[in-house]
Formats: C-alpha cells, sequence, structure tokens
C-alpha cells in the first residue's frame, strides 16, 4: 500500500502534468502559431505564450489544493482568459483548456488504480477544474462586456464633443455642493 | 461522486487537430465582428472610385457584389502596377521564406493566424502573381506555388490586407527590406479597383475632399474649435491667444491632424501647440482649407493619396507662407518623408524651413519644407528658449509609445524623448524590443480604427499594451505618451482593456503644461482642468 499523501502524488507528477495540460492548450492554436507560442521565451515578443504558460503553472496550483480558493483562481485565470475571450474562437473553444487537466489527471489515476490515494486526489482535481470553468465563465463574460463597451463608447464619444461645444447639444451643468 | 462526463464528450465541437488542408484552401472567417463595415456607396460615388452596388451588402454575404469581368480588372490593374513600381516587382520576386518576419507582426503574435505572418500576407499576393505573370508559375500552377485567383482569394485579400496596419515593424526585419507596408498598399488598391474598400477608410477621404479634414468640420466649426480651446487655455493659464486662420503673408503655415482639434486627448495636444507657439511670439497661421494633416489616401491608392496631400501645397502657396509647420500624427508623416515630394514636388513656394527663433536651418526638410514638430521644439530646447516647469507634470509618470510612422517611416527617434525629458520629471522607457524602431503598433493604424473590429484590435496591440504594463508594475507609469493622432484615439481602448490605469497624451499637452508663459496666472489646473498635484489634508484646511 502506497502512503503517498495528495501533496506528494501532485508534486511528483507536478511537471508532467502541467506539460501536458499546456501542450493541450496549444492545440487550440494552429501548428505554426503554437509552435511560436511555445518556444518564444522573451515576454515581449510573445506576450501570448508567456500569459499562457504562467497562466497553466498558477491554475494548476488552484487545480490540486485540497480546497478550492475562488480567489486565486480568478488570479490566475484572468490574464489568460482576457487573451482567449477576443481570439477568434467560440466561448466553449475559449475556456475549454481548462477541463483538460480532467483527463490528464484520470488518465494517471487509472494507472494507478491500486492506489487509493491517487483516485482520491483525482476525485478532488476533477471537481476543482469545474469549479474553475465557472470561474472561468464570469471573467469570460467580464471582457467581453468590457469589450461592448469600449466599442459603445468609441461610437458616442466620436463626435459628442463637438457637439457639446458647438453647444448643438446643451448638457445639464456640474452641480457645485457649496451651493446646494 | 457523479459521473462526471469526459471532457471530449463536453466539448465535441472542439477540433485540436491542425487543418489538414494547405493554407490556400483555410477560408478566411468573415462573420460579422471580423471585418470592418464596406464603404458606403455615396462615399465612392464622391471620390469617383469604382461603386460595386447602389446597395449596401456585408463581406458576410456569400456572394459578393462585383463586376463579371472582375478577374480581368483584377489582373490587368497587377498588371499595370508591376510595371509601374519596380519595387513591386522586387517584393514579388525576391521573398526566400527565410521566416524573418513571420513572428514579428503584432497582429500574428497577438491572434495566433498564421496568415497574419507577414511572408504569408504577401504570399496571398504573390501566390497570385506567380500563377499569373511567372513562367514557372503558368506551367507549374501549384507546384511552384503559384494559385489561381477566385473569389475566395479576393475575400482572403479582403479580410487580411484590412488586418495589416502597415506599420513596417516586419520590414525591419527582413533581410531583403520587403516593405509589407506596400505590398498591402497594393492589394488594398487592387480591391478598390472592384470597389471593395471599408468605410471608415473612405468616408474620411470623402470628407477631406468636401470639407478639407476627416470629419466633415465645416471652416466656421474648425474656427470655432479652436476659439474654445483659446477660452480654456485662458481660464487655465490667464493668458489670452489669438491665432489667425487663413492669414497671407505668414511666415509659417501650421498643419496637424484633425483629431487634435476634434477628439479627446488630442485636443489637450492642441493646447498646448497654441501655448508654445504664443510662448514664442511665433507669426504662423492655422488653415480651415487644409484643416487636415491625416491623409486616408494613403490607405487607399497612390492617386487618392496624391489628391489629399496636394492641398497641403495648394495652401502654403496660396498664403505664400515659408514653411509649413506640422504637428503629432503618424501616418501623416510617412507620406511627407516618404512621398510628396515624389507626388507633388518640386515645391514651388516658399524656402528651406528655418527656425525664427534660433536659426536653425532644417536641410532634411529642404525638398518638403515641411518640420515635424517635435524636431522643432528639440532645437529649441538645444538653444534654450523654452522657460519650463517640469514639475507641473509631476502626477504623470511617463513613458512614450514610438509611433510606427514617425520611428521606422522617418527616424524620429531622439527628438521626441528629448522634448519630454525637458518637460516632466518621471520618464521610464518601456523593453528595448519593444520602443524605437522596433516599436509595437498600436493595433489600430492604417484605418482600422472602427468600433466593429474592436477584439482584433485589442489582439493587434496586445504586445504594445504588454510592454505598457511592464513599466506600469514596476515604475508607476500612469501616462503613455505618443506623436500620433490614431494613437491618441486608439491607445486609450488598449489600454483600458489591457492596463487600467493608464491614460494617454501627447508630447505637445505635457509641453504646455510645463511652459512658463509671459503674464500667466498661478496654475493649479492642468490642461485637463485636474489638479496639478492631489489635494492633501493641508490644502483642505486652508
Amino acid at each position: 500500500m502506497d502512503n503517498s499523501t495528495g501533496e506528494e502524488i501532485v508534486r511528483a507528477r507536478k511537471d508532467k502534468w502541467v506539460a501536458r495540460w499546456f501542450d493541450a492548450l496549444m492545440r487550440t492554436y494552429p501548428e505554426e502559431s503554437a509552435r511560436f507560442f511555445k518556444d518564444t521565451r522573451d515576454p515581449f515578443a510573445n506576450p501570448v505564450g508567456a500569459t499562457l504558460e504562467k497562466g497553466i503553472r498558477d491554475l494548476f496550483e488552484v487545480v490540486t489544493a485540497d480546497t478550492f480558493d475562488n480567489e486565486a483562481a480568478k488570479t490566475a485565470l484572468e490574464p489568460m482568459v482576457r487573451v482567449r475571450a477576443i481570439q477568434e474562437m467560440s466561448p466553449s473553444e475559449a475556456l475549454g483548456f481548462i477541463t483538460e487537466i480532467k483527463a490528464i489527471v484520470k488518465q494517471d489515476a487509472a494507472a494507478d488504480s491500486r492506489k487509493s490515494t491517487v483516485a482520491e486526489k483525482a476525485r478532488c482535481i476533477v471537481d476543482n477544474a469545474d469549479k474553475a470553468l465557472l470561474t472561468a465563465f464570469d471573467l469570460y463574460m467580464d471582457c467581453k462586456k468590457r469589450v461592448y463597451h469600449l466599442r459603445a463608447r468609441q461610437a458616442r464619444d466620436s463626435v459628442r464633443q463637438l457637439l457639446v461645444k458647438k453647444e448643438l447639444i446643451s448638457e445639464l451643468p456640474d452641480i457645485d455642493p457649496e451651493l446646494t | 461522486m457523479a459521473e462526471t462526463p469526459k471532457p471530449e464528450e463536453l466539448f465535441k465541437n472542439i477540433d485540436h487537430s491542425v487543418p489538414e488542408e494547405p493554407w490556400e484552401d483555410v477560408p478566411p472567417d468573415l462573420s460579422p465582428g471580423r471585418f470592418a463595415y464596406p464603404t458606403k456607396p455615396k462615399n465612392l460615388e464622391y471620390l469617383g472610385m469604382p461603386m460595386p452596388t447602389k446597395e449596401e451588402w456585408s463581406p458576410a454575404d456569400e456572394e459578393w457584389p462585383i463586376p463579371d469581368n472582375w478577374k480581368e480588372i483584377i489582373h490587368e490593374g497587377f498588371k499595370d502596377r508591376l510595371e509601374k513600381y519596380r519595387s513591386l516587382k522586387i517584393f514579388m520576386d525576391v521573398c526566400v521564406r527565410c521566416g524573418a518576419c513571420a513572428d514579428k507582426c503584432h497582429f500574428f503574435i497577438g491572434t495566433g493566424d498564421p496568415k497574419n505572418m507577414p511572408v504569408l500576407r504577401a504570399e496571398l499576393l504573390r501566390s497570385v502573381y506567380r500563377k499569373d505573370f511567372t513562367t514557372a508559375g503558368k506551367i507549374l500552377g501549384r507546384i511552384s506555388g503559384g494559385r489561381p485567383l477566385t473569389k475566395q482569394v479576393l475575400k482572403e485579400w479582403f479580410s487580411y490586407f484590412y488586418q495589416c496596419t502597415e506599420c513596417r515593424r516586419c520590414s525591419v526585419y527582413c533581410p531583403y527590406g520587403i516593405d509589407t507596408a506596400e505590398i498591402t498598399m497594393m492589394g488594398r488598391e487592387l480591391l478598390s479597383l472592384l470597389g471593395l474598400n471599408i468605410n471608415w477608410i473612405l468616408e474620411p477621404a470623402a470628407n477631406c475632399f468636401r470639407t478639407g479634414n476627416h470629419l466633415g468640420i465645416q471652416p466656421h466649426a474648425f474656427r470655432e474649435m479652436v476659439d474654445f480651446f483659446c477660452d480654456d487655455i485662458e481660464e487655465i493659464t490667464g493668458v489670452k491667444l489669438e491665432p489667425t486662420f487663413n492669414r497671407k503673408g505668414a511666415e509659417i503655415l501650421f498643419i496637424t491632424p484633425s483629431g487634435d482639434v476634434f477628439a479627446d486627448p488630442g485636443t489637450y495636444t492642441m493646447m498646448g501647440y497654441l501655448l508654445l507657439f504664443e510662448h514664442l511670439g511665433l507669426d504662423y497661421t492655422l488653415s480651415t482649407y487644409a484643416s487636415e494633416g491625416g491623409n486616408f489616401g494613403l490607405f487607399t491608392s497612390s492617386e487618392m493619396m496624391k489628391r489629399l496631400n496636394s492641398k497641403m501645397y495648394a495652401e502654403a502657396r496660396r498664403l505664400g507662407v515659408k514653411w509649413i509647420l506640422g504637428g503629432e500624427c503618424g501616418h501623416m508623416w510617412r507620406v511627407i518623408h516618404q512621398y510628396m515630394d515624389t507626388m507633388n514636388g518640386p515645391t514651388d513656394f516658399g524656402e528651406t524651413p528655418k527656425s525664427p527663433i534660433t536659426g536653425t536651418v532644417f536641410e532634411n526638410a529642404a525638398a518638403t519644407k515641411m518640420v515635424h514638430i517635435t524636431e522643432f521644439t528639440a532645437d529649441l530646447l538645444r538653444h534654450n528658449k523654452l522657460r519650463l516647469d517640469p514639475s507641473r507634470n509631476d502626477n504623470k509618470v511617463v513613458t512614450f509609445h514610438d509611433s510606427c510612422n514617425p520611428s521606422r517611416a522617418m527616424g524620429l527617434l531622439d527628438e521626441p524623448r528629448e522634448v519630454l525629458k525637458a518637460v516632466c520629471n518621471n520618464f521610464y522607457e518601456m523593453p528595448e524590443n519593444t520602443i524605437r524602431e522596433q516599436t509595437f503598433c498600436c493595433g489600430s493604424g492604417s484605418g482600422l480604427n472602427t468600433e466593429e473590429i474592436m477584439e482584433l484590435r485589442l489582439l493587434g496591440g496586445l504586445p504594445r499594451a504588454n510592454a505598457v504594463r511592464y513599466v506600469h508594475e514596476k515604475f508607476g507609469v500612469n501616462m503613455l505618451s505618443c506623436i500620433c493622432a490614431i494613437d491618441r484615439a486608439a491607445l486609450p481602448p488598449l489600454m483600458d482593456y489591457w492596463v487600467p490605469g493608464v491614460d494617454v497624451t501627447g508630447i505637445h499637452e505635457l509641453v504646455g503644461n510645463a511652459l512658463v508663459m509671459d503674464g500667466e496666472i498661478e496654475r493649479t489646473m492642468d490642461l485637463r482642468f485636474e489638479p496639478l498635484k492631489e489635494e492633501t489634508e493641508e490644502d483642505a484646511d486652508e
């Protein structure tokens, strides 16, 4: 009987799991682009690759923790979601990579089926990944709303100032608090 | 634990595999949100350009309204241009596909779409060139990289030549100096022969023709806007300015992009120019006819660029000025520096620009007779001609975005920095491979600053924003300065999405804040009516 704790199980497999998860994420891009995102190390020449690589590492810590920390999940996911929310892909494509860790962990757990602690840890990771997906969904919508806001603001502001200055429209004056 | 569906079951619509077919066969995505709106027929009509239809149409439509002989039109147009421009022929022939440019495009870096690699963008045109104009291509076809011109190719051109901002970063790295911007320009010219272009470019061009500037501001309104700025300046500084318009016999004609007159934060930069000229007692005038420095002809065709550019000289000649001073603009300077003399020169007015304050003769501008304002201001600083209080900009921690055209098309790298360092105390550079010649585009240049493709613009601007975020987090940078009107319009939403807390300014806004004017009142506000320093509890008690 293996007496490894959940933490030890994860530590022993961390590099392998993170690498596989990152590879799964990269498979959502065309081959030439994935090669660039993976291989270009300079974060200023390759902001997408650098963001996603760090994001996966941070998110791995979140999903392998014993209890799910939503704030930590947000922090880890936010930079990745911000990029993928505006890249050319559907919402499920943009966030689907989060669930890929489940298959990766389950595959390993199946191979280690005699070790109950591994299976237990795997169930915990699967659970956390589902919760992270929901958190990511909130973040995704925030990003989309921000884009709609920017669009609307550009359309509104493009000539508005001209109208105000030319006094073609008259806005209510600011209220001086000392006079009220 | 409940049985969780396997991820592969949940996300069956995700296809991780690389497309089986070669790149030539992958159709472009022209779903709504992925393209800029096509030009409204009235604008094409006004400019006398080919018009596909009098009805409104969408690039998302399966069938596009193009003439039956469209292939012939494109073929003849391509042939004409290959004969007219040796550069185009060389760019078509010389690429060895070394890949040096591949990862240098901000759109590729942001979107991860291989067709945004500059080499592949050029290949869109080059493949048709091979098939139609080279012996090997005519015989071997696809084996030698040729492909026939089809409607899908046309759609691909429309998609990807309007996903290039003509920033020329890729050209810096090309060992043969292939200028991808000129390839995009040719691609857009060919599309325009069929009436396929975008409204955000052609409407400003048409407005420019009619009223002299992009937005269609009429002469009296242009003047009133400037008068409003003078009122604001008087309120802030106590100094009354009286700029002149269309004044014959002035020494200098000042031309700036109209964005500086109608759009924040460019308007504050305009106030900065006006304060500087007053400080110097400069003999200058503004024109309500040549009221636009920008030239959207650059994004349409060489003919349109020439037509729009010619009014600068026409007005300089009419007013009898000695030379032209140009404001902070991006592509305006590529037109002036690289095309103006060929198109509308040699000049038949004035003399080689000479600063009336320092006596410096700008020999570099002898041909065009136009001087960039940061060059002019940097010269003033070198001669110690400005009274400045840079502490008035102390609430700003500033970095500088080299706008693509002034940096790469005219080598204006040090002058803006000289000015910035003189007028503010907190200045930090972004990382080396994101500034100067290697600067990253704002993502919205060459007429793409339109709201319907906001996602694409945000992705194109990601490498720039990423570098800003670095100095924001490391040095507390809260102000991104630039010398381009499109930047001043495009960078605020870019910052809002990627680096909230960073504002955008032109350099001469900061100059205006710092200038100590004769007879001014004590300055408590900057040109945005914002307090020069944070109010402390002590101030509040007073």
